[in-house]
């Protein structure tokens, strides 16, 4: 079958490079054009063959596909074998992650997940402890289509966050607002949206007291409980909510407002769409999202509408170097696809024993472009557009994607099938054209095409993992 | 059959069997840099360096500035501590860090765990500028953040102090060279559509090494970078970044290659003698860390003379709103000894270099428990050339505070800004911060 579609694609490269010689800017028919764009938003970027089957039917349906949870794998775990007095590592964590994202069947799932994510920026660099993250991780996915407040409540108690808020060292008596204030600004309605210091202050109060439960017999965290000695159980007012105040009582205020869903539909469109969102589109976001909606209706409808295919939208969005990544091991079908962490041996210090033909570097390639996966910058997530493109990380994405090239299609590497069926191309313009097209695009500019060609054009062969590289730095597989 | 073919073992074959490939048509013509390059690596945009960097005229006198960004909000009390202060003690209950473990300023003020600026202090050199903040915070971090960095209260401008002040200067992205941030890009330093330059920490850079083998590859990224089409916003950007890479690397590249630099652990530990060492029971085993390491950097670069007029580097950390008492004692001294190798390295040059500090905001005046929650006015450090030590603004009251127990902040941000960049650049502040009502006079 993987034979029939790659052929498919050799017909549609081979066409589409004839087409190219007369013009400046190869264009593809709108249906092609708009699923081409969906799959790089909505999921990584599609393969030739899934942008050809979603171009085929309507749009809503292609997303209904996308969002359909049915057939996602379950989160499972890392090998459970203890480091040190921990049940894994950072290494664990992030092989097992990493092929995840890079070998499930719902893309669209996981693209969401990396939204929350980075809605909710935890990182290993405070937390320390690699199970904790997973178990954030797990929770967000079980909830991450459902309610926003089922989601938020779960963030307020999960361990993970606890510690990277320092939350566990507020007590009644002197609380401190450190997660409290992030709960309002960051995670649930925006700076200057409705709410005032006074709820910062009475929100921290409700908060005392969630304190990490650890494990008998082992030393390490695994829950988090309310010690009631440490609750302060006085009468606070959040958000025009009067009483003795949980965490429970100050998470159902803030999703009472109105503020709340717009600011969630806020940040899905500036993750999504890119641009400065329209007010009417926002508050049809918000509208499902509000009350009984649900994250995926609000989604759904940001994905199917118009305002997301406009011009200016697909002008806006520069993609995140983790984004590029996971895009380029599913359609080239990178080693760490094929990685499971639970038959590997990993010694205490998180080093790998066995030949993994390097699968283990797609982590470092994303931390040389400036987004380890697991420790972002700081609570507010990961940077916005422009300052993805400096000089420093046009360089580190020309270092990256060198390296990712070579693990490709070099000499000795496990080579996929999709790379041995490119190494067969030896006509510069059409190993172009391949690769643009794999790398989930169906029209480019005349010079991003001439300069792949010129890239592939070593001296005396054809180079392809230089091709490769020229292609996904250009402005093209940059913006998203 | 498939033997394992090291990238070393390729670049030699290559080496071995056609030297230099001829980079092939479509190439970038409009800078001639084809018609060299059987010459090797040197005939190609290093001639594109040269004549942007003889575009600018770089005098050895220039004044340059060197901005350090303290994340998360330092604790103003904690670190200028006020001497026989019974109020002082009575908020930090037992956060409050002991006189005796102070290098005494004068008859106020302490500084903690920072012996080098206390001895340019004496110097004469070292402003300490009190109070710095705004009325009406709302004490995030990242809406304060984005008023420091933007140079403004103006919600709706884009660009960042840094970058106006350099476009002031002359700058512009076909000179990457006019401004350099080491790792951390802060937002103070875009510019109108563009960013000056940006480095590794270790000065690592593409485009040195084998250069012969991968020549096509570098047509290729070359024609992606010098491509000129009426492009989108986001795609000129990208474009430019290809390009600052390429002068980066052809300029101060060979500066900063092969360098024995341990970039996370920075310089290693001094022993320190004067009132904060009590506080460290002599065991001082804080070297200056990852900020030491960015500020190396910058000084091999001045010392390069490469003739960047302003620099950006930032230490993270300081948001500590729990166990302040390991945290904070460790990151101001790791920058007190950075700063101490920083100038210590630039040697002649150091007598045109000035230093400033930023920090969002000051804490809270009150101890949580374990440490201190987001506050409002904070302190900021002026160090080096032309710098009028002493005393700037005036302390926040310790008994006044404002409706959510915060400092009531004494000195404007955008007169601190306008005093540094005015009195640095010698130029009106109101040209880059227009918010400026009466400039600082930190700045001789």
């Amino acid at each position: 079958m993987k034979a029939a579609l790659m052929l498919g694609s050799w017909w549609f490269c081979h066409r589409s490079a004839m087409q190219l010689l007369a013009k400046r800017q190869t264009t593809a028919p709108a249906a092609l054009s708009n699923a081409a764009h969906l799959l790089r938003r909505a999921a990584w970027g599609g393969t030739p063959a899934e942008i050809e089957a979603a171009a085929s039917q309507p749009l809503a349906a292609t997303v209904d596909a996308l969002l359909d949870q049915r057939n996602a794998p379950l989160a499972g775990s890392p090998n459970v074998r203890p480091v040190g007095d921990r049940p894994f590592g950072n290494t664990e964590l992030n092989l097992w992650w990493w092929n995840l994202v890079t070998s499930s069947p719902t893309p669209a799932i996981e693209r969401l997940m990396w939204f929350w994510q980075g809605h909710f920026a935890t990182s290993t660099d405070k937390v320390e402890y690699a199970h904790l993250m997973h178990r954030q991780y797990v929770t967000l996915r079980r909830l991450s289509l459902g309610r926003f407040e089922d989601l938020l409540m779960a963030m307020t108690l999960d361990p993970a966050m606890n510690l990277w808020l320092d939350l566990h060292l507020s007590e009644v008596g002197s609380p401190n607002e450190n997660f409290a204030r992030e709960l309002l600004e960051l995670f649930s309605m925006g700076v200057n949206n409705g709410y005032t210091q006074d709820d910062v202050v009475d929100a921290g109060r409700a908060l005392t007291g969630y304190r990490l439960r650890y494990n008998r017999t082992n030393s390490y965290v695994v829950d988090t409980d309310l010690w009631p000695e440490f609750h302060d159980h006085g009468i606070k007012t959040v958000l025009g909510s009067t009483g003795a105040l949980n965490a429970r009582e100050v998470v159902s205020a803030i999703v009472a407002t109105r503020e709340s869903s717009e600011f969630i539909a806020r940040r899905l469109w500036l993750r999504y769409a890119g641009n400065e969102p329209d007010d009417v589109v926002i508050a049809q976001i918000a509208d499902q999202i509000a009350g009984n909606g649900t994250i995926k209706a609000g989604l759904r409808t940001l994905l199917t509408h118009d305002a997301f295919y406009s011009d200016e939208v697909r002008h806006s969005l520069v993609a995140q170097p983790v984004e590029i990544l996971i895009r380029v091991a599913r359609n080239f079908d990178h080693p760490i696809t094929r990685v499971d962490v639970n038959s590997l041996n990993i010694n205490d210090n998180g080093e790998i024993l066995d030949d993994i033909w390097g699968a283990e570097s797609i982590n470092w390639w994303a931390t040389l472009m400036g987004q380890p996966p697991t420790a972002p910058p700081n609570v507010a997530g990961w940077p916005h557009n422009d300052a993805w493109l400096d000089a420093n990380r046009s360089a580190a994405r020309v270092r990256a994607a060198r390296d990712l090239g070579w693990s490709i299609f070099g000499d000795g590497q496990p080579r996929s099938d999709v790379a041995d069926w490119m190494l067969g191309i030896e006509d510069p313009r059409q190993l172009a054209d391949a690769i643009l097209r794999q790398l989930g695009l169906v029209e480019w500019s005349d010079e991003t095409f001439e300069a792949v060609v010129t890239a592939a054009n070593a001296d005396g062969w054809i180079s392809h993992d230089f091709a490769f590289t020229t292609a996904f730095v250009s402005p093209e597989v940059v913006l998203s | 059959m498939n033997q394992p073919s090291s990238i070393l073992s390729r670049r030699r074959f290559l080496g071995l069997t056609g030297g230099l490939a001829a980079a092939t048509a479509g190439g970038v013509h409009r800078f001639g840099l084809l018609g060299s390059s059987s010459s090797g690596h040197a005939g190609g945009p290093l001639d594109l360096g040269e004549v942007r960097l003889a575009r600018r005229q770089v005098s050895p006198s220039e004044r340059i500035l060197v901005s350090v960004r303290l994340d998360g909000g330092l604790d103003f009390l904690n670190t200028v501590v006020p001497l026989n202060s019974g109020r002082y003690r009575d908020l930090r209950a037992d956060g409050a860090i002991d006189e005796a473990n102070v290098d005494a300023l004068d008859s106020q003020f302490g500084l903690f765990a920072m012996p080098y600026l206390a001895s340019r202090w004496s110097a004469g050199d070292l402003a300490i500028v009190h109070g710095v903040g705004w009325e009406n915070s709302t004490l995030s971090h990242f809406e304060a953040t984005d008023i420091w960095e933007k140079g403004s209260y103006d919600a709706t401008i884009r660009t960042g102090w840094l970058g106006r002040t350099l476009g002031a200067l002359g700058g512009s992205a076909a000179d990457p060279l006019v401004g350099i941030s080491v790792d951390t890009l802060s937002p103070s330093m875009y510019a109108d559509g563009w960013w000056p330059g940006s480095i590794p920490a270790d000065g690592s850079m593409p485009w040195l090494e084998n250069p012969e083998w991968e020549s096509s590859l570098r047509a290729g990224i070359q024609q992606l970078a010098y491509t000129n089409r009426n492009d989108d916003r986001l795609t000129a950007m990208v474009r430019q970044g290809h390009q600052m890479v390429f002068d980066l690397a052809d300029t101060v590249g060979p500066t900063l290659a092969n360098r024995d630099i341990d970039v996370w652990e920075g310089a290693p530990p001094v022993e320190i003698s004067s009132g904060s060492a009590r506080y460290f029971d002599g065991e001082n085993e804080v070297g200056s860390g990852y900020v030491g390491s960015q500020l190396r950097t910058v000084a091999d670069l001045i010392r390069s003379g490469v003739g960047t007029r302003a620099f950006h580097v930032e230490q993270g950390g300081y948001d500590t709103h729990g166990d302040q008492a390991s945290e904070h004692p460790t990151l101001v001294l790791q920058l007190d000894h950075a700063i101490r190798e920083f100038y210590e390295l630039l040697g002649p040059d150091a007598d045109r270099v000035t230093l400033m500090t930023w920090s969002e905001f000051g804490r809270r005046p009150e101890w949580n428990g374990s440490g201190t929650d987001h506050g409002t006015a904070g302190v900021q450090f002026v160090v080096g050339a032309g710098v009028r030590g002493g005393h700037h603004g005036e302390a926040p009251s310790l008994d006044r505070f404002d409706r959510d127990d915060n400092f009531v902040p004494t000195t404007d941000w955008m007169a601190y800004l306008g005093g540094v960049v005015g009195g640095v650049f010698d130029i009106d502040p109101r040209i880059v911060i227009p918010d400026t009502r009466r400039a600082l006079e930190v700045i001789a």
